[in-house]
């Protein structure tokens, strides 16, 4: 069938090039973003300009800023400046802290000002009492041995921290001490704090940005399947691969959820995606006795996972990876061997193949994102997963399977 | 950037309409491969015979039909047999008489070809 094979071929050269292009495209997207922005000085003045956003560890070290577009930019460390931030988001202000013991100067985030004002660095928090006694909040997991069990438990030190810090406004103490660890719930307790003490005014940073976004959309496209089995068939071992990888269309809706208040780059993602496919395997060892198994599955697959956005530009790449499962709605096969005897082929029938109900699996893949208008954005991926197969063993056969996919995503976002 | 998504666009658009027909389920041989198909019919005498092709080889079939008896591994030789010549991939046939009543029959649809002679997987059926 050359034919099919020539077809076959400038399918994969087309899937090769797309993958070459997404990463060109990513590579040289993955740029600086800049935004409206100000630094403060050692002097405390205010120079406005723009400032390159960074999610991640870079915004605790560095500051890149410049005056107007296309200017001279201008790298800062902690110690060149006072501070940092955006219009509207986020501040960081220069400071000396001791972190696990460590004293290191860095830019730290003010989650929130007032009386007790707190800030992030990397992952740990600070409070800060009117300026004058900043703490690492601590919440250190502790393992401890009784009687020959270990146990392990959190230490909740910054509770002690918080209700010291707070005492004089005894009517929060209960809050206080169900306070969580974590950036909203700290936040929370600080700015009820700051309210508390009437005639202090209390600022929460980066407060337009909300703590929960979920962006869902419909998502298709079409997926390149190659499964793999292997292991004892009625005592002849026999590895059985796919005749040509199986094509199917996929359909279904996606969702995707971030905390932009904490990080615009990184987003929760899932996915619900239908899938036929029909598998048509055969023995891949050079023997007179073959297996030959058709199997159609009914799929919902659903990948979830973390998904990495790049600076936002017309367009954006994005990488993405995680787990995935896929539930067999409706399976049906047919498991044929074949025998050829001098001048005769007997074909005979072995009923059902036996198949799992699931398959579990890893995912990772690139793409780019470009918004059509103000509700609405498209994006074209291309993924890669890897799962544990189909095959189940049963009383004559003990099977190994795998299954490789490539799939071509388009998707479109309600904003 | 426009171009890129332009050939972006193109390119998933046509791996979306590139589904191969090749839905073959055997590799490509010189021999066909056979199916034999539920027989319907049944008396205690007769029945009607069903059998398809599953996928062509590079030989012609010179001719097909179906063999039968009371034996699963029958073939040509030891078996009852009708033969249907050269015709569609779907064929049957219907036997009106010559089975024992009360019986347990298998039956295979075959094809003959230059060199081989093919058997598909039995069908077992039992007579009035």
């Amino acid at each position: 069938m050359p034919g099919q094979g020539t077809k076959h071929v400038i399918t994969m050269k087309n899937l090769h090039i797309a993958v070459v292009l997404l990463c060109t495209s990513l590579s040289a997207v993955a740029q600086t973003d800049f935004r409206k922005g100000f630094i403060i000085t050692l002097e405390k003045d205010t120079v406005s300009g723009q400032i390159d956003f960074h999610d991640g560890g870079r915004a605790f070290s560095t500051c890149l800023f410049r005056k107007a577009d296309g200017g001279e930019s201008r790298s800062y460390a902690p110690a060149d400046i006072a501070g940092y931030g955006f219009i509207d988001g986020r501040r960081f202000e220069s400071k000396t802290v001791t972190i696990n013991s460590a004293v290191e100067t860095g830019f730290l985030e003010i989650l929130v000002g007032g009386k007790v004002t707190l800030y992030k660095y990397r992952e740990a928090f600070f409070a800060d009492k009117d300026l004058t006694d900043i703490r690492q909040l601590r919440d250190e997991r502790q393992t401890r041995i009784v009687n020959g069990e270990t146990f392990v438990r959190n230490s909740n030190e910054y509770i002690g921290t918080l209700t010291y810090f707070m005492s004089d406004c005894p009517e929060i103490n209960k809050n206080v001490e169900r306070t969580k660890f974590h950036q909203r719930s700290l936040a929370k307790i600080v700015e009820v704090y700051n309210k508390c003490k009437s005639g202090t005014t209390s600022t929460v940073y980066n407060s337009k940005k909300p703590w929960a976004k979920a962006i869902f959309g419909i998502i298709g496209g079409v997926d390149f399947s190659s499964p793999t089995i292997d292991g004892e068939w009625m005592l002849f071992g026999d590895k059985v691969e796919a005749l040509r990888s199986a094509k199917s269309p996929l359909i279904g809706i996606s969702l995707d959820a971030s905390s932009p208040r904490i990080s615009e780059r990184f987003f929760f993602t899932s996915s619900f995606l239908y899938a036929h496919v029909t598998y048509h395997m055969g023995s891949v060892t050079n023997r007179s006795y073959d297996n030959f198994i058709t199997l159609e599955f009914h799929e919902l697959r659903i990948p979830f996972g973390f998904r990495y956005s790049f600076a936002p530009r017309l367009v954006t790449p994005f990488l993405n990876a995680g787990l995935s499962t896929t539930i067999h709605l409706k399976t049906s096969s047919a498991w044929r061997q074949e025998v050829v005897s001098g001048d005769d082929v007997y074909l005979t029938s072995r009923g059902e193949f036996p198949t799992s109900d699931t398959q579990l699996g890893f995912w990772g893949g690139i793409g780019i994102l470009t918004r059509i208008n103000q509700k609405f954005d498209t994006s074209f991926e291309v993924r890669y997963e890897h799962t544990n197969g189909f095959a189940a063993s049963s009383l004559d056969t003990s099977l190994t399977s795998s299954v490789a996919n490539i799939q071509l995503l388009v998707g479109l976002r309600i904003k | 950037m426009k171009p890129l998504l332009i050939r972006t666009s193109f390119m998933l658009a046509s791996a979306l309409i590139s589904f191969s027909c090749n839905d073959n389920a055997f590799p490509d041989a010189a021999y066909p491969r056979m199916n034999t198909l539920p027989v319907t019919n049944v008396s205690s005498t007769g029945a009607t015979f069903h059998g398809s092709t599953l996928q062509n080889g590079t030989e012609e079939i010179i001719n097909r039909g179906f063999v039968w008896s009371t034996k699963q591994s029958v073939t040509l030789e030891d078996g009852q047999r009708i033969d249907l010549g050269p015709g569609p991939e779907e064929f049957d046939a219907e036997v009106l008489s010559g089975l024992s009543p009360k019986t347990i029959y298998y039956v295979k649809a075959f094809a003959i070809t230059k060199n081989y002679t093919v058997y598909a997987p039995y069908v077992q059926f039992a007579s009035n």
